[in-house]
Order: C-alpha cells, then sequence, then structure tokens
C-alpha cells in the first residue's frame, strides 16, 4: 500500500512539473514577444534610439521572465524532490502545486510585456524621459509579478505541508480547488496590472510633467486590480487550512473542487476589467493632470462596479465551502 | 550592429553589480557560519547573470535568420536558457551542500539589481541632479 501511494505521488509530481512550467512559459513568452515587436516598431520610428531601445527591451525581458522561472522551480522542485507520501491527499496537493504554478504565471508574464512595449514606444517619443520610463516600467512589471508570488507560495504550502492527518474524503477536492483558486484567479490581475502599467508608460511618454501623477494612479490601480488574485488567495487558504470531516460520499469533495474552479474563474475577468478601466484613468490623467481628482473618482468607481462579479464568485465559493 | 556596445554595457554593469551583491550577502552568511546558503546565493546569482548575457548575446543570431529560422532559433533559445536555468535548482535540491532557498533567490539576483538600481536613481539620488 505504502509503495502504491509513492508511485501515484511521484504520477500527480511530474504531471504537475510538466504543467507547471508548460503553463507557466506560455505568458512569459507572450511577454516578451509583445515587447519585442514593440521595441521593432520604435526602432523603425528612430533607429538613431536603437541601442537604447534595445537596452530597454532586454531589461524589460528579463523581469517579465520572472514568472516562468518561479514555474521552473516548482518543476524542479517536484520532478527531483523527495516528497513524503503519508496519504493519498498528497497526490492531489502535488498536482495542485503545478496546476496553481501553471495558470498563475500566465497573467503576470503576459502582463509584464505591455509596460515593456509601451516603454520602448515611449522612449523614442521622448528620448529625455528614458530614465524616468524605464523606472516607471520596472516599478509596473515588478507590481504585475505579485499574483504570480501568491501562487507560487500556495504551491510551496501544498508541496510542503504534511496533510496526513487529514480524511482522504472530501480533503483531495479541497487541494486541487486550492491550487486551481490561486492559479486561475492570478491569470486576470497579472494582466489587468500589466495593462495599467501600459498605459502608464505611454501616458508619461505623452506628457512627461504628469509622471508622478500617472506612476502614483498606476500603483493605487495595479493595487485594486490584484484584489480579484488576493480572493483567489484567501479562498486557497481556506481550502488548505480549512479541517473538514471524514465523508463517504463524493458530493462534498466535488464542492470544495467547485468552489476552487468558481473563484479562479470567477476572478479572471473582473482582474482584466479592472485593469482597463485603471488604464483608461490613467490614461487621461497624463493628457489632463488638472481633472485628476474625477477622473480617479470615475476611474475607483468603474474599477469597484468591474469587481463585483469576483465578489459574486467568492460568495458562492464561500457557500460552496461553508454550506454545501 | 549598432547596439552591441551599449547592450555590452548594460550586461557588464548589472553582472557585476549582481554578483558583487551576492558574494556581499553570502560573505555575511559564511561568517554566521551557513556555507549552504553562501554556496547557493553565489551559484543562483552566477547562473542568473551568464542567463542575463545569453539572453542578449543571442539575439542577434534570430534576427539574422529568416523568419522560420528565427522562430526556431528563438524556440531552441529559450528551451536552452530555461534547461540551463534548472541546473543550479536541481544541483541545491540533489546536494544539500546548497541551500535551496538561497539558490532560487540567487536565480533573481540580476532582475532585483535592475530593480532596485533604477529606483534607487530615481528616488534616493534624485536630489543630485
Amino acid at each position: 500500500m505504502e509503495q502504491d501511494i509513492q508511485t501515484w505521488v511521484k504520477l500527480a509530481a511530474y504531471s504537475g512539473a510538466g504543467l507547471s512550467i508548460g503553463l507557466g512559459a506560455i505568458g512569459a513568452a507572450i511577454g516578451e514577444g509583445y515587447t519585442a515587436a514593440q521595441a521593432n516598431s520604435a526602432v523603425s520610428r528612430n533607429p538613431a534610439l536603437a541601442g537604447d531601445v534595445f537596452k530597454s527591451m532586454l531589461v524589460g525581458q528579463a523581469i517579465a521572465e520572472s514568472a516562468s522561472i518561479f514555474s521552473l522551480v516548482v518543476a524542479m522542485i517536484l520532478l527531483f524532490s523527495n516528497i513524503p507520501a503519508t496519504s493519498f491527499i498528497t497526490v492531489a496537493a502535488v498536482f495542485a502545486a503545478g496546476l496553481s504554478m501553471g495558470f498563475g504565471a500566465i497573467g503576470s508574464g503576459v502582463g509584464a510585456g505591455f509596460p515593456a512595449g509601451a516603454a520602448c514606444i515611449g522612449m523614442v517619443r521622448q528620448p529625455a524621459m528614458s530614465a524616468k520610463l524605464t523606472t516607471n516600467m520596472l516599478i509596473g512589471s515588478a507590481v504585475c509579478q505579485t499574483p504570480s508570488i501568491f501562487a507560487l507560495v500556495i504551491s510551496f504550502i501544498l508541496i510542503f505541508s504534511d496533510f496526513g492527518s487529514h480524511p482522504l474524503w472530501p480533503t483531495w477536492g479541497a487541494m486541487l480547488g486550492a491550487g486551481l483558486a490561486a492559479g486561475l484567479s492570478a491569470i486576470g490581475s497579472g494582466i489587468g496590472g500589466g495593462v495599467v502599467a501600459g498605459a502608464s508608460s505611454e501616458g508619461i511618454a505623452r506628457q512627461p510633467t504628469s509622471v508622478s501623477s500617472v506612476t502614483n494612479i498606476m500603483l493605487l490601480g495595479q493595487a485594486i486590480a490584484q484584489t480579484p488574485a488576493i480572493l483567489g488567495l484567501l479562498v486557497a487558504f481556506i481550502l488548505i487550512f480549512k479541517e473538514f470531516g471524514a465523508t463517504d460520499t463524493i458530493a462534498p469533495a466535488i464542492a470544495l473542487l467547485s468552489s476552487g474552479l468558481c473563484m479562479g474563474i470567477g476572478g479572471i475577468g473582473p482582474g482584466i476589467g479592472e485593469g482597463i478601466a485603471s488604464s483608461g484613468g490613467v490614461k487621461w490623467i497624463a493628457r489632463n493632470e488638472k481633472e485628476i481628482g474625477t477622473l480617479t473618482r470615475t476611474m475607483l468607481v468603474g474599477m469597484a462596479v468591474a469587481e463585483s462579479t469576483a465578489i459574486y464568485s467568492m460568495v458562492i465559493s464561500l457557500v460552496l465551502i461553508f454550506v454545501v | 550592429m549598432t547596439t552591441t556596445a551599449p547592450v555590452r554595457e548594460l550586461q557588464k554593469n548589472y553582472g557585476t553589480k549582481a554578483m558583487a551583491l551576492a558574494i556581499g550577502i553570502s560573505l555575511v552568511f559564511l561568517i554566521l557560519g551557513h556555507k549552504a546558503v553562501c554556496r547557493g546565493l553565489v551559484m543562483g546569482a552566477l547562473f542568473s547573470t551568464i542567463n542575463f548575457v545569453l539572453m542578449a548575446q543571442t539575439l542577434h543570431l534570430k534576427i539574422k535568420h529568416e523568419r522560420s529560422r528565427a522562430s526556431l532559433s528563438a524556440l531552441g533559445n529559450i528551451l536552452f536558457r530555461y534547461t540551463f536555468m534548472a541546473i543550479p535548482i536541481f544541483l541545491a535540491i540533489k546536494f544539500p551542500r546548497f541551500d535551496l532557498v538561497a539558490t532560487i533567490a540567487g536565480l533573481f539576483m540580476v532582475p532585483s539589481v535592475i530593480l532596485a538600481d533604477h529606483i534607487s536613481r530615481t528616488f534616493l539620488f534624485s536630489w543630485r541632479k
């Protein structure tokens, strides 16, 4: 029996590792490709600045790659670590760890490409602002990585915690649900944060005097766009750390799995939507800084409304955990 | 290519800073008696720096080829770099001489230095201008 668990844990770890780096590479590759495409556009507009654009592209790509390195780390740990197989729950936990990190890296990789691309274009438009544009781009890209860090945290908890004392039914559903909640919800927030940061770099290039207002509003917008990922993290924590009573039926396990799916999928749209709402605010504040108060208010109200669907998802998620 | 000199300068700048920072932090851990942390951090930072150099040094190979060959070259480059970055993690998992957490931290040394460098220049040393 002990051998059986070990074999299944290995199978789950190998599949989880494949999913982690396979899915995780998608976002970084898209983000890096987008940056390179924008860099080409920038160089064609002003070939004399090719060196600066090239440097900016490289730096932006180095940051955009971080999320996929997280995926690589999780994949390597799953492949080569000696994961203690105390129960069949470990099988679900290690597979969920791969799912969490794989999905969680997609949004951050894609998102980080937007500010890097916008900075390359902005640099040829406003060469004097190169340093400030690069800093803005780097801050924006770094904040984009936060949702993937949430996914990494959940992956590590799933890999390194001992769930041996928990009942197999329904805990396996909770483990898979936790991975899906943290991973999928990070997609929207990563992309949304990137859309805001891209608009910020573009705004600074159009109106260099607005740099401090635009950077502040970008950070505010990115912070709010992270909310669906935070809700996903919260649901994942509840699923991992709440002790569920043993059952003989499949329904409670599926309810817990659905709870994670509900929060994960439900967080994708709001994250992107909030990013779009915030990018509008940032873009127009750069062009009309005098109306910063009205524009910020409109942006925040728009983001709050876009956020509501993530809250509905969380409510249903909590109902599935605590009521069903 | 007009881009080669500034990019090489950039790589030298960030590569040197990343390695210097890693060695500096490692010395502190060495003094405190955590040799595995010291080894892991230096190894991670070394691979992070080489990865950053490889990112740029192989770019011209993609640009010179026609589209299909350039795509294949880019894919090969990514596969190579990811395999390369997996080596220190593999070593840290298999050999307790290297601390895993420190190795992972070391792999993020170049992005951390890039970020810290720009933020410090913008916010901390802006009074010099």
